[in-house]
Order: structure tokens, then sequence, then C-alpha cells
């Protein structure tokens, strides 16, 4: 492209200027301290005084680290289930809860009630109804086959509750997503669809998931990211165990670095969970195209 | 498509198009299905929405309804008993200790950061959809890249930097990092809500 043509595309639009305070701000606070955890991970620091360089000393220790590999694939296997667990239940809620008609509408209210809780009070909640004492979990539990109501105590099942609490918190906002982009899907296509004589579930396979696509990559996204994120639940909920049932990597690195005081070391984990979380989404955004991000429907 | 001989009758040529009205003069009505009831109802979906309905439900009756309660009475009968003895006293418990601070704390750092986010976010958001230039599309990459940060592996340089810029125990050193972490969710959502408004709506 020429630039005189660029030029008279660009006319009238805005420009970097707009862009440019939300960038240093961000840098400030977001990119600077992804380059100073870098810096951070090659040092001894304790939180009182200043950080001291040590050279690789805190990534020798990584490799002989058992608890590594472990939050590692407890980290993967959370993010593969969330992601199967809150799209299965998202997406046809959402779909469900575009329709007309007041019965939906009050269900979307009551539905969309855990969005107005944040991560601790969701997991303090959690936890006293998880109490195998005094909590639902001990009426719940004889019944399910966990005679002592323990789930959270139970190293194999502590892992599924934390599953749950994390679906109940985040699908709530999936759904909202997904209400709001079939909303937008065209009703023309699903009356071209009746006088095909298409059945519902005809139409909610050909017309409104392919309709969803872009929703899809964003929740999806959204949800794979977030879930290597999981933290505060996973703290007020279980503390990382029974042992290191449920200790994923984010937390291995707050333990580490907030209760152990060793940053340093803390921060190779911080390291790895930045170049696993930032690969995974790159990867994710190249393969589905999710950042052509310029309007599709300027020209309606 | 296999339905051609059973669906045909089920659309009437009027009901669906809004400018042939229908004799009775109904208005028609945009996005319902046509035919009798049980196939105008979606039954799978009710029942999908009914069951979440009740996992989203009974954990917040464990929020409210022991909140009503006095513990002792909670703890003896057990979580299903029926709640008699309601009184507000916990409500009054709290509102004795420092809860008030700390939901004034709340609010402060709420407003504040929703302030800087719209103040920061929008715009970019508005060049990230309509300009054509390289500098911001790169931008956009760069922000886009926060979204793919998980906030905890920062926390660390963040304490260091929080402490180092003596704002440590200050509600600033909460509002300005969460604020930063936001702004890539909204630069990066909302462009598909401007997107979606014609252009000719924001002609110059």
């Amino acid at each position: 492209m020429s630039s005189r043509t660029q030029s008279s595309v660009q006319a009238g639009r805005p420009g970097f200027v707009w862009a440019a305070p939300a960038i240093v701000f961000f840098g400030v606070f977001a990119l600077l301290p992804m380059f100073v955890v870098v810096y951070l991970s090659f040092t001894s620091y304790n939180a009182i005084s200043d950080p001291v360089w040590i050279g690789v000393k805190n990534w020798k220790h990584l490799a002989a680290d058992p608890l590594v590999g472990n939050s590692l694939r407890l980290s993967a296997i959370l993010t593969v289930l969330s992601w199967l667990v809150q799209t299965a239940i998202a997406l046809p809620l959402g779909v469900y809860l575009a329709g007309k008609g007041r019965t939906r509408s009050v269900l979307a209210a009551a539905l969309f009630l855990p969005l107005l809780m944040s991560g601790a009070a969701i997991a303090l909640l959690w936890s006293t109804l998880f109490d195998p004492n005094f909590g639902l979990a001990s009426v719940v539990g004889p019944l399910i086959g966990v005679a002592n109501g323990n789930f959270i105590g139970n190293p194999s099942l502590a892992f599924y509750c934390v599953l749950l609490v994390i679906a109940w918190q985040f699908i709530p906002f999936h759904t909202l997503l997904y209400q709001g982009a079939t909303r937008a899907i065209p009703t023309s296509l699903y009356e071209a669809a009746m006088i095909d004589g298409a059945e519902r579930f005809k139409q909610f396979t050909l017309i409104t998931v392919p309709q969803l696509r872009d929703t899809i990559i964003t929740s999806g996204v959204l949800m794979i990211v977030g879930s290597l994120t999981y933290f505060e639940i996973i703290l007020i909920l279980t503390g990382g165990g029974p042992g290191t049932a449920t200790r994923i990597l984010p937390l291995h690195m707050y333990i580490t670095g907030f209760r152990g005081f060793d940053m340093g070391y803390a921060s190779v984990l911080a390291v790895l969970l930045l170049a696993v979380g930032t690969s995974l989404s790159l990867l994710i955004t190249k393969v589905t195209g999710y950042r052509k991000m310029a309007s599709q429907k300027e020209g309606l | 498509m296999s339905s051609a001989a059973t669906g045909t009758p089920e659309i009437p040529a009027a009901g669906h198009v809004p400018a042939r009205r229908p004799a009775d003069g109904r208005r028609p009505r945009r996005g319902k299905a046509i035919g009798p009831w049980w196939k105008r109802m979606n039954f799978v979906g009710g029942l999908g929405a009914a069951v979440w309905l009740v996992i989203v439900c009974v954990p917040l009756y464990f929020l409210f309804v022991p909140s009503l309660r006095v513990s002792a009475d909670y703890l003896a009968k057990g979580p299903l008993s029926p709640p008699n003895n309601l009184t507000v006293g916990n409500y009054a418990t709290i509102m004795r200790s420092e809860f008030p601070r700390y939901f004034v704390n709340t609010i402060i750092v709420t407003l504040a950061c929703v302030a800087i986010v719209l103040a920061l976010a929008l715009p970019a958001a508005y060049a990230i959809v309509r300009s054509r230039k390289k500098s911001v599309s790169t931008a956009f990459s760069v922000i886009l890249l926060g979204l793919a940060v998980p906030a905890q592996a920062v926390i660390l340089p963040l304490y260091l930097l929080i402490t180092k810029a003596g704002l440590y125990d200050t509600l600033l050193a909460i509002i300005l990092p969460t604020a930063a972490l936001r702004c890539p969710f909204l630069s990066s959502s909302s462009p598909r809500a401007c997107g979606t408004s014609p252009r000719n709506c924001m002609r110059r």
C-alpha cells in the first residue's frame, strides 16, 4: 500500500495518542514487573533486606524441587478440566438464557448472582459448606458414598472440590458472554432456518454454535489463561492440601515466597508461570486468530 | 434438509414477516417458535438451567440464612435444620467491629479502579478498533500480552516496587496494580462491542 492511500485510510481515525496513557500505565505496573521478576530470580531476597545477586543458584534448585512437576501437572489438569466443564455448562446455558420470556429473565437474574461475589468470599462460603463436621458436606457426604463427609480433606476428592468451586465462580461470567453473543446473532438466520425446517437442535448446532465462534475463542482464552491464576480460592479452601494435592503452580509460588520468604526461588517459579501462561495464550491467539479484532461489521 | 415435508406446514406465511400481519391483528412475536406448546417449550434447556439454578442457589442459601441465626442453634441442629429464632445480632456485631472501615476501603478501591480503567482503556479500545496505524496494532499486541500474563506472576516484583515506592500499607498499593492489570481486559473486550456498531453512525 502506498503512503498516500495509507494516509487516506487513516484520515479521521484515532491515532496512537488514544492508546498511549493505557500503554504507559500498563507498562509501569505490568510490563516492568515482568522484567523485575526475571532479575529477582537471580537473587536471594527475603522480602525485608535488599535482593542480593547469587547467579543461577535458584534455577539449579528448580531442577531439584519435586513439587514443581507436581504443581505443573495439577495446573495442566485443572486448566483442561475447567475449560471443558465451564464451556459445557456456560455455552448451552447462555444460549438458553438468550431466549425471550419472563421465566428466563428471572432465571438469569438468579444465575448471575455469583458474579457479585469476590473469589475470597466464594472460597469462604464453600469452605463452610465443605466443613466435614458442620457443613452441608456432613449431610450430603453419606448420601453419595463419602461416609465422613470429608471431601476437602481427602487427597483424591479435594481437587474436584476445587474444580467445582472454580466452575461455580466463573460459569456465570461466561454464561453472560454467551448470552450477549447469542442475542447478537441476526434473527434472519433463524427465520431462514425455520423456513428450511431446521429443528431447534439443528439450529443450535448449525447456526448458534458457528456464530458463537468468536465468543468461544474469547471465553476459552480467558478460561485457560485464568485457570493458571486460580489462586485465592485454593489458598482459602485447601491451602494447597491435603499434603500437596491441590498445590498448583501459582500457589506453590505464593507459599514459597510469602510463607517461606524465599522470594528469589519464588521468582523462578513466577518466571516459569509467566512463560507458560504467556506462551499458552500466544499460541491460542495465533491458532484461532483472536487478534483480528478490527470490526467485521463496519459495512452493515 | 430432512424436514421439508414436516417443517413447512408449521411455518404459516404470516406471523414471521412483520410486514404481513395476520388478520386477527395479533402482533407477531419475534423469535418465538411456532407450533403446539410442547414443541415451543425447550425442555432440555429448561431442565439443565433448573439443575444449575439449584447448584447456584444452595450455597447462596447457606450464605444468607445462617447469617440470621446464632451459631449455637446452627451447630447443634445441623445445616439443614429450619431456621428459627432469627436474629440480626450478627449484623450488629460486625457493625461494631472494624467492618465499616473495611467497607469504606473497598468502596475507595473500587471507585478508583473503575475510574482509572475507564479513563485509560476506553480511549485505547476506541483507537484499537478504528485506527489503521501500525503503532496502534503493536500496542494492542502488547496489551493482549497483559491478558496472557498471570497476575500472580508479577506479585513478587510488585511487592518490591511498591515497598521501594513507599506505598506499602496504603490503598494505592492495591489500586494501581489492580487497575493496570484490568486495563487489557477492557481494552480487548470492548473492541468487539465498539466494532459491532456500524461505522456509519460514527462518521465524523
